[in-house]
């Protein structure tokens, strides 16, 4: 029925109105206190419709798309001009929800203030997130939300120009998908900035991650539904990312209260991994980690036996990597620092120069110099922390990690 | 919906239209099924005998039972199946399938005073799922002050709800009537709209005078492809102690929990499955960190802490009615106790 009458819709709008539609196309307008439309709007969604919505504040407790649907996108004009805000949100896991749509485009608009996650897209083929902003503007309240941008098990996933601030999980956090391109887009003053987790064919170029507690994560956790791998990183600005871990989550080895503060870019587990052309400044504890899921949780082998907790084929090289010799001020009041800390004092006493900007835990669970091809061609020196025997021999710069992948 | 001022000029020509449009679908309606449709009066589609708040179903409308129930703010629900005339439901490998043309109707209702239903009750929302060509449909009634009628609603509404429990203590809510999208959000199942409560297992249920549902469908022709109710699984009653206490949970976890925590569930991404034939610990999540749970996690470390409910995230979420942290995320704004119980035992006796 709604078929019927959004052709006549059609129809009548070509013949009768100024506004002409593209063919197929159905375009809905709405303006600041059209929310209940909105949203019976978005119930009662078609296939190839775009939805504009006009510059202002539009307020809601929840909002949300279930398809299946094809070809619908979601346009502000601007996301400094439409506003959707999410303050009262009384239920639900997220702000804006949407689920099983192929080709779905949300450009130009902002979302802010939800108690779950901002933007969640689950289950969809084609997502192109351009210009959106999430934002929480209460700094390091852990009332925000967990994710800003948040695609999930989707594949074909673009997101371009956005910009995350203020979430208590991660700001840009891609999980379970495949394909997908994440540019030109900021995130700062979030736990973690931007997080690719257990997410293949993944390029993650031209963004700059900034005053987050970890700038930049690529992880794969245990027990879903797929292994991450075949992710590159470069020409991204990775600094200052020293600000105090406030994550809810304080403890879990899956959640980011386990990010040292001071975290540039981080590489938990997972493999196929191509960190180049990157300028990672000023991330005072760890510039670039490559960690397997032992140093966080050494149950794992024992809950999950399934799980691959290593990570193998990494390949670091031409980034432009600097950092204090001093830890941010925040180190002190959290585990994981502590325990580089305390690494570094140790090597200071025995004469080393302390820890150094690349840190690998060294865990390979196999016999050889260099089993999991962990591949590093930087100026700055690294050091494989011998996390396995307790950091009872920790190496710089051995040249069995001096070697290439192409990926 | 259309706000922008150079619609208005043919603003009145598109109601019209769109009015006319829907009365030659709606008379359409009355010789076709293969699309749903739904009135925007219940009493319209003549389920019920007049006055139909007694919910007393017409012919060709059977009442049915589930062994575990759905925890919905304590309360009370009704449920029917109406098949259409010559139809009935199948069991294939082990599942129920539905013809095309069924309706699922779910009533939700309040009693006065749980220590004396008799003393009358508000019926504050029927919901129903129709099975047409394209899947099924979904939509929601909110019922009138008077009772007299119910009316169709897609945005879903809060409203003030008080009864006296069985404690004798006065409860008072604000009961959520979901919107459309809501309603879909839980039944969506890789990308279709699926039944959750009618399980072939769940629907397994025997009353107390020993009569098995599944036998009594098989008799009238409701149901066909079983020989009897041994034949199939049957789903534990979360509230009977003649099943153990892993059954009664796990029963209770699949009917609360199961619909999104299963794989292509709307929370498959979380890697927490909650079915009740789900045997791998990890997925069930002993020992498993939680993925994806924001501020749901707080500073517990896994999901389930063989030993500890109170260091396990699913009873934590489970004890709480904060947005982000509550699970279920919707349907539940105050804590239900028993099932509560049920699952601190659970956990705290786990080995």
């Amino acid at each position: 029925m709604k078929h019927t009458i959004y052709i006549i819709f059609g129809i009548l709008l070509s013949i009768g109105c100024s506004y002409q539609p593209t063919s197929n196309i159905t375009k809905l307008e709405f303006g600041p206190g059209d929310e209940d439309d909105i949203r019976l709007a978005f119930i009662n969604l078609v296939d190839s419709t775009e939805v504009n919505l006009a510059e202002g504040i539009y307020n809601f407790e929840k909002l949300s798309i279930i398809g299946k649907l094809a070809n619908i996108s979601l346009k502000g004009a601007g996301p400094d001009k439409t506003i959707i805000d999410f303050s009262s949100q009384a239920s639900g896991g997220e702000g804006l929800r949407i689920d099983n749509i192929n080709q779905l485009t949300i450009s130009d608009l902002q979302l802010r203030e939800s108690k779950g996650d901002l933007l969640k897209v689950k289950d969809c083929d084609g997502v192109e997130l351009i210009n959106v902003h999430t934002i929480w503007e209460s700094e390091a309240n852990k009332e925000n939300g967990g994710y800003g941008l948040y695609p999930v098990s989707c594949e074909n996933v673009l997101i371009d120009g956005c910009y995350a601030k203020g979430a208590s999980d991660a700001g840009i956090y891609v999980g379970q998908s495949n394909k997908v391109i994440v540019r030109n887009s900021k995130a700062e003053l979030n736990v973690a900035g931007i997080e690719i987790e257990n997410t293949t064919d993944a390029e993650v170029f031209n963004n700059e991650s900034t005053n987050n507690t970890g700038g930049l994560l690529v992880f794969d956790l245990p027990g879903l539904s797929q292994a991450g791998g075949n992710v590159k990183v470069y020409k991204n600005r990775v600094y200052n990312n020293n600000y105090r871990n406030w994550a809810p989550a304080a403890n879990s080895a899956t959640g980011v209260g386990n990010v040292p503060p001071g975290t540039g870019i981080m590489i938990l587990c997972t493999s196929d991994v191509e960190v180049y052309d990157n300028r990672v400044e000023n991330n005072n504890t760890m510039p670039i980690g490559i960690l397997s899921f032992l140093t966080v949780d050494p149950n794992i082998i024992k809950n999950d036996p399934t799980f691959k907790p290593i990570p193998y084929n990494i390949y670091l090289h031409d980034n432009e990597i600097s950092k204090k010799d001093e830890f941010p001020e925040h180190v002190r009041t959290h585990e994981l620092s502590m325990v580089l800390v305390s690494l570094d004092s140790k090597l200071k006493e025995s004469g080393f120069p302390g820890i150094p900007p690349i840190l690998f835990d060294g865990i390979t669970l196999q016999e050889g110099d260099n089993p999991t091809n962990i591949c590093i061609k930087e100026k700055v020196s690294y050091l494989n922390m011998d996390v396995g025997n307790e950091f009872a021999s920790p190496s710089y710069d051995n040249e069995s990690f001096n070697c290439e992948i192409s990926l | 919906m259309m706000s922008r001022s150079k619609y208005l000029p043919c603003f009145s020509t598109i109601v019209i239209i769109t009015i006319l449009a829907g009365a030659c679908y709606r008379d359409q309606q009355k010789v076709s099924t293969e699309h749903a449709h739904f009135p925007t009066r219940l009493s319209e589609l003549d389920l019920f005998e007049e006055p139909i708040s007694n919910l007393i179903s017409t012919s060709g409308v059977t009442p049915y039972e589930l062994n575990t129930q759905l925890f919905t703010d304590y309360a009370q629900k009704s449920r029917f199946i109406k098949l259409p005339i010559g139809h009935n439901l199948k069991v294939l490998e082990g599942d129920l399938e539905f013809p095309t043309g069924t309706l699922l109707i779910k009533n939700f209702f309040y009693n006065k005073d749980e220590r004396a239903p008799a003393e009358g009750r508000t019926i504050i929302e029927t919901r129903l799922l129709i099975k047409d060509i394209d899947g099924w449909q979904v939509g929601v009634y909110e019922w009138n002050d008077q009772q007299t009628d119910a009316k169709f609603l897609q945005l879903g509404r809060k409203k003030e709800v008080s009864w006296i429990a069985d404690n004798g203590s006065l409860q008072n809510i604000k009961y959520v009537i979901p919107d459309i999208n809501d309603c879909k959000g839980c039944h969506i199942n890789d990308g279709e709209i699926l039944p959750i409560g009618p399980k072939l297992r769940n629907l397994n249920y025997v009353n107390n005078e020993g009569n098995w549902q599944l036998d009594s469908w098989l008799e009238k022709g409701i149901l066909v492809g079983l020989n009897s109710h041994a034949d199939a699984d049957r789903l534990p009653v979360a509230t009977d102690h003649e099943f153990n206490l892993n059954e009664r949970a796990r029963a209770y976890l699949d009917v609360n929990c199961a619909h999104c925590h299963t794989a292509q569930g709307p929370a498959d991404n979380t890697g927490l499955f909650l079915e009740y034939e789900q045997k791998d610990p990890f997925k069930i999540g002993i020992g498993k960190g939680p993925v994806s749970a924001g501020i749901g996690s707080a500073d517990l470390i896994y999901d389930i802490v063989p030993g500890s409910a109170d260091s396990s995230i699913v009873y934590y979420r489970m004890q709480s009615t904060e947005t982000g942290i509550a699970m279920p995320e919707l349907g539940r704004t105050i804590n239900h106790i028993e099932g509560l119980e049920l699952i601190k035992d659970w956990i705290n006796l786990m080995d």
